[in-house]
């Protein structure tokens, strides 16, 4: 800041009008779903404004409502930052959905079937989960990396070999009674506390538990690793540029590898802390779309750690609120899930919002380019 | 005569980059125009306009007199504007008659093709203009040469009369090269007029009538062939007498650093673009690899830093093989390389200058300690280098697309010079530079071989590899042809080399001057 | 074991009925699958298949219940196609959303919008039927239908069955006979041959995502009017994305299409039974169109491989050339 000199300003305005730019598409973005899902609001015969009221009350605005936001984020931190990883190496981790039910599922198994005291327990329980959500993504790996197959398709397909899998292990060698599809109850000793059981005054009336806080501890470390480490150097470089990695001396498939397991595991993870905390045992196809939102999560925060979980956090608040609003309004949850898809629909649709740019960049004149090169989809 | 094309005033801005600076172009009816000037002149993109895939910010297009507005380049096409690009535009699973009839198929009953008619007029019209193709072969089983006929076709059955080729001997043999100028004599005996982009004057003067130079996005002049020669084309295009001349002492070569043995490579076609190449270069000096483009000149610096599969032979440093090393190996070898894929692969356009200064030694020590990168270390070390390489940014934390062209050299430069190479690979080093930038780049090079490191430089600008090398040797479809003290060296001598001849004064003397005590063996 | 597996084939497979009810359960794997070949052809991930397929659902349910036609549900169905394909092409092709974002999010946002809809407009949670919903009858062809074996096999479907063989021959025949197909196709290999030939890239790309908007209505008009007759939430149950894979699987051939989708319809038909036997647990039925899929990419590719090895290799054994 001391340095005034003559080229900080550009830099400063340039950075500046970026974010504002931004932060204004954002915003636009939020208010266009708004009025949409407004519409529809009065169109089913309801007053919008206070049932954006309610939405926010009954999301941030009591405790209860507060713990029920972060259990539900929770898990989308989780996936969110799985996806990130992922974006970062220039990969779309499709599979994030179905690498956490496999982690969920590999945890929940080493929860209920051995004993052993809470300090090895706990953590070889998380650990299976990881190592399971990383084995899931091993396939489509392998298969982008050796064969060229795109990880798209490939992760898709596992996505819906994982759902089936579970199903029959719920249903058949894994099934705890005979009327539901669902495992034992994981041993106590595997279990994350809930905060109603460390203080019943704390988040009564919720599941929220102690697994936050291993989601906190993620970001951190995420951030970090991105910010300050080899490894999320060379994620960050391959991820902006395959080419220049690789003449760099980065190795691509060693850090694609890396990058994908570790997404995978992530996502593993967050199936296996939400089981610990939350349900306690796997119930047949308890977890879809954790991983989906997780992916739409780290697209609204910029496929950074530090926007991913914000994102996740307001996705978990709009659930939250939502949910209220069902139990005190009777208003159909999926109005809000309507009114979140429209935001991300809004905001990925960077094309509408060029006139933002514009309104920064009046200056140069920009020339109307009709090639090939913005054909590539 | 009548005038086929008249271009006034054009002006074509990318961001960033005025491509096309109010110029002035024009062709005769039935004339071969040949269009000449070094890469990023801008010849490309004002055939783009012409051909309606750009839009130009100003000026006006008259064809046959008639001013016209394109809108899209199907209204170019309808006006019988054809255009060969120099990367193909082919359907690699269609066949060649489909490729050549897509997008104005004979139709049936209006809504299916006409197969009978299809293969009908690609037959007619092959063998009206003597191009000889099997319309039943699909696209992706055909050699390059009759790819390029292909192309000619697709222009030729939308009854083009006023065809555009684009580097069209790039990728050619000198046979095809040779049957492609019949090809096009013979059109323009039909009645065509054909445009002829290229940058080797050769070509020039063997086949065009007339000939326009173009420069920084300008026309320099538009000259009848036969009232000009090489050497004039030469200094309009590069718009200098002589190159600036660099300042340097006599070399002081002293042991072995690269060793290159019987090195065999291939292209991205997996087709043979090393087929055996050996070289020597020691530390202080500056070996220089001269050759027109596009005769290995990429694979072989690929191959050394290891980006390419070598086939066959070894990759010596310092006595040690490392031909099937990986990158970083290499580099931690002591191998630093300014690439020539500047934008592709010497920087990542959306990284900060800090991101594209430290990827040679992020891994080490002072950047990194363990795992973990020393971000005070990084932003000294950038700021050091933005000084002494007098990068002028706003900042090291800017991304690098930001900067210009010279400026972003330097980073590059910068970067891997720091790195104190052993062996320093410099391609195409001042390629769309500005005179300024060209002259910082050269004396770069020159205080990093008389530092001691061993330089290896290719270019395809003669100038440039003449003034800054020590020895000088010239790659031609794959293979040294010969090498020689730059002292001794005349341009002439090269020319020939570059052409494949091999049986001028200059070889005689030149085998002996290939060092190292390696044999040109060649089975 | 292994007599007892001939005689369920025998009795599960190779019969009449279960033909007919792998035809069927083809039906709206194949439409799903259409459509992603449409998109495919045209160089266009489309993964939102799967909530146009429930939104073409509702929109059936509701057209046939409010007008009393099943005719007008088709229309009204293939209209939201048009529409939600419209949408999903404007958004990604001209305002440059992440194509696999839009799919995602069309995906999770047609399964809320269906629930919405359907509590909103029928006052239900869950389901909705009405007998005074009108669904597909059986269509008697004469004379075929008297054919002993033949007859029962190709005879008494619903009119979206017959609509969607005649759809894969149309498909074929556009793509493979007409013009628009032969650009269609030169766009999805390289669309910059196609634009350097007049070819509207842009243009071609948007109408194919449309075409696969009303390709993925009809699966739903089929599961709403001519199979179950109401709408069930996310009843699309993953036939968007098997559809993907049959298309994968296929190799983006329209007749491709039909014959993998009948291959997995067959799965569907017999898994229950098979299950019943305690041959094999219905869910690993289910799960191999996305292995065979899998694997299908996988011997492709190495197969293709394996070619341009065998190229290189030659080129590593020719040795260095004596000259010219």
């Amino acid at each position: 800041m001391s340095s005034f000199t003559l080229s900080f300003p550009k830099t400063f305005r340039a950075g500046l009008s970026y974010w504002l730019s931004r932060s204004l598409t954002i915003l636009l973005s939020i208010l266009l779903a708004i009025i949409v899902g407004s519409l529809v609001m009065i169109w089913y015969g309801q007053d919008p404004i206070e049932i954006y009221r309610l939405l926010l009350s009954n999301a941030f605005g009591t405790q209860r409502g507060l713990f029920i936001t972060l259990q539900r984020a929770t898990p989308l931190i989780f996936t969110a930052i799985s996806s990130t990883i992922a974006f970062r190496t220039g990969v779309f981790n499709v599979g994030v959905e179905g690498q956490f039910f496999i982690g969920a599922i590999a945890g929940t198994y080493v929860g209920y079937a051995v004993n052993l005291p809470t300090i090895i327990h706990l953590p070889l329980t998380l650990l299976a989960g990881f190592l399971g959500g990383a084995a899931w993504a091993y396939i489509p790996t392998i298969m982008r990396q050796r064969l060229g197959v795109s990880e798209i398709i490939t992760t898709i397909m596992t996505n819906y070999i994982a759902t089936f899998l579970i199903s029959w292990l719920c249903n058949y060698p894994m099934r705890a009674t005979p009327t539901v599809a669902e495992t034992p109850f994981v041993a106590s000793t595997a279990t994350l506390p809930q905060f109603v059981d460390l203080n019943p005054l704390l988040g009564k009336g919720t599941q929220a538990h102690v697994g936050s806080f291993i989601a906190l501890a993620l970001v951190i470390v995420m951030w970090f690793v991105f910010k300050k480490t080899k490894i999320g150097y060379e994620w960050r470089m391959v991820g902006l540029s395959h080419k220049f990695s690789e003449f760099g001396g980065i190795n691509l498939n060693r850090t694609f590898i890396g990058g994908m397991l570790i997404s995978g595991g992530i996502a593993g993870l967050g199936g296996v802390i939400e089981i610990l905390g939350v349900w306690r045992k796997y119930k047949d196809l308890f977890a879809v779309g954790f991983g989906f939102r997780g992916n739409l999560a780290s697209l609204l925060g910029g496929q950074t750690v530090i926007g991913s979980t914000v994102a996740a956090l307001f996705y978990g608040g709009m659930e939250s609120g939502s949910l209220g609003l069902e139990w005190a309004a009777g208003v159909p949850r999926q109005l809000i899930d309507i009114i979140v898809g429209l935001i991300i629909f809004f905001m990925a649709a960077e094309g509408m919002w060029d006139f933002v740019k514009r309104i920064k960049w009046t200056r140069g004149g920009e020339a109307t380019r009709r090639t090939t090169e913005n054909l590539e989809v | 005569m009548a005038l086929a094309i008249e271009m006034i005033g054009i002006r074509k801005v990318f961001p960033g980059v005025v491509a096309n600076d109010n110029v002035n172009f024009s062709v005769e009816e039935g004339e071969i125009h040949a269009l000449v000037g070094e890469n990023g002149a801008g010849k490309t993109t004002l055939m783009n306009v012409l051909y309606g895939l750009y839009r130009a910010d100003g000026g006006m297009i008259k064809i046959r007199g008639k001013e016209v507005n394109f809108h899209k380049n199907a209204d170019a096409i309808a006006l019988g504007i054809g255009m060969v690009h120099q990367s193909f535009k082919l359907v690699p699973s269609f066949t060649v008659a489909e490729n050549i009839t897509l997008g104005a198929e004979p139709r049936k009953n209006g809504v299916f093709i006409d197969q009978k008619a299809v293969r009908e007029s690609v037959v007619d019209i092959s063998q009206r203009f003597g191009l000889e193709v099997d319309p039943d072969a699909h696209v992706r089983d055909l050699p390059v040469g009759v790819e390029q006929r292909v192309e000619i076709l697709k222009a030729l059955y939308r009854s083009a009369d006023i065809l555009i080729l684009d580097e069209p001997t790039a990728v050619l043999t000198p046979q095809e090269t040779d049957e492609l100028f019949e090809v096009i004599r013979s059109l323009v005996k039909g009645g065509k007029t054909v445009i002829f982009i290229t940058h080797k004057f050769r070509e020039v003067m063997q086949i065009s009538d007339r000939v326009t130079v173009m420069r920084d996005g300008k026309v320099v002049a538009t000259k009848n062939t036969k009232d000009t020669n090489p050497t004039e084309l030469a200094r309009m295009m590069v718009g200098r007498d002589v190159l600036l001349r660099v300042s340097k002492t006599k070399a002081n070569p002293t042991n072995v650093v690269l060793e290159v043995k019987h090195l065999k490579a291939l292209d991205n076609r997996f087709l043979p673009a090393l087929r055996d190449v050996s070289l020597t270069v020691r530390a202080g000096e500056v070996l220089g690899i001269a050759g027109v483009e596009g005769n290995g000149q990429r694979e072989l610096v690929e191959a050394i830093v290891g980006l390419r599969e070598v086939i066959h032979g070894s990759i010596e440093l310092y006595g040690q093989d490392i031909a099937h090393k990986s990158v970083r190996e290499r580099r931690d070898a002591g191998i630093a390389c300014v690439p020539e894929d500047r934008y592709v692969r010497g920087v990542a356009l959306r990284a900060t200058l800090e991101d594209n200064l430290i990827v040679e030694n992020y891994n080490r020590p002072p950047i990194s300690k363990g795992q973990v990168l020393d971000l005070n270390q990084i932003k000294d070390y950038s700021q050091r280098l933005i000084e002494e390489f007098d990068v002028r940014t706003p900042g090291s934390a800017v991304p690098a697309f930001t900067l210009s062209g010279g400026n972003l050299q330097k980073v590059v430069l910068a970067r891997e010079i720091d790195a104190r190479p052993k062996l320093l690979i410099v391609a195409q080093p001042t390629r769309g530079l500005d005179v300024g930038s060209i002259e910082f780049v050269h004396r770069t090079i020159i205080n990093a071989r008389d530092s001691g490191a061993a330089v290896l430089l290719v270019s395809a600008e003669l100038e440039e590899v003449m003034s800054l090398s020590d020895r000088i040797a010239v790659l031609y479809e794959g293979d040294i042809v010969g090498t020689i003290d730059a002292d001794k060296a005349t341009e002439e001598g090269l020319g020939l080399w570059m052409a494949g001849i091999t049986d001028g004064h200059q070889s005689q003397e030149a085998r002996p001057a290939v060092t190292g005590g390696e044999e040109v063996s060649r089975e | 074991m292994d007599s007892g597996l001939i005689d369920i084939l025998q009795r599960y497979v190779f019969n009449v009925a279960n033909i007919q009810g792998m035809l069927r359960l083809a039906t709206p794997i194949i439409l799903a699958g259409l459509c992603a070949l449409i998109t495919d052809r045209a160089g266009i991930l489309n993964i939102a298949g799967e909530g146009m397929i429930l939104i073409g659902a509702w929109f059936a349910v509701a057209g046939s219940y409010f007008f009393h036609s099943s005719f007008v549900g088709l229309l009204a169905a293939m209209l939201s196609g048009l529409l939600v394909g419209g949408l999903f092409a404007l958004f990604s092709l001209k305002f440059r959303a992440n194509i696999i974002v839009m799919g995602i999010a069309i995906n999770i946002f047609a399964t809320s919008a269906t629930i919405f809809l359907t509590r909103a407009v029928f006052k239900v949670a869950g389901s909705f039927s009405d007998p005074s919903l009108q669904g597909f009858g059986p269509i008697d062809i004469p004379i075929l239908k008297d054919i002993p074996v033949l007859g029962p096999i190709l005879s008494g479907y619903t009119f979206p069955v017959y609509l969607t063989w005649l759809l894969v021959v149309l498909t074929s025949i556009f793509l493979y006979r007409t013009p628009w197909g032969l650009h269609l196709r030169a766009v999805g290999e390289n669309p910059q041959a196609a634009e350097t030939l007049g070819i509207n890239v842009g243009r071609i790309r948007f109408l194919s995502v449309m075409a696969s908007g009303v390709f993925a209505s009809l699966a739903g008009v089929y599961l709403a009017l001519g199979h179950l007759n109401g709408f069930v939430d996310k009843m699309a149950a993953g036939r968007g994305f098997i559809g993907m894979a049959v298309n994968t699987f296929a190799g983006g051939v329209p007749f491709g299409v039909f014959l993998s989708s009948l291959l997995f319809g067959l799965t569907d038909t017999i898994g229950f039974r098979l299950q019943a036997e305690r041959i094999i647990p219905i869910y690993f039925i289910s799960m191999l169109p996305y292995l065979v899929t899998l694997a299908a990419l996988t011997y492709f590719t190495i197969r293709r491989q394996r070619a341009a090895r065998a190229r290189v290799e030659k080129m590593k054994l020719e040795k260095a050339p004596a000259g010219d």
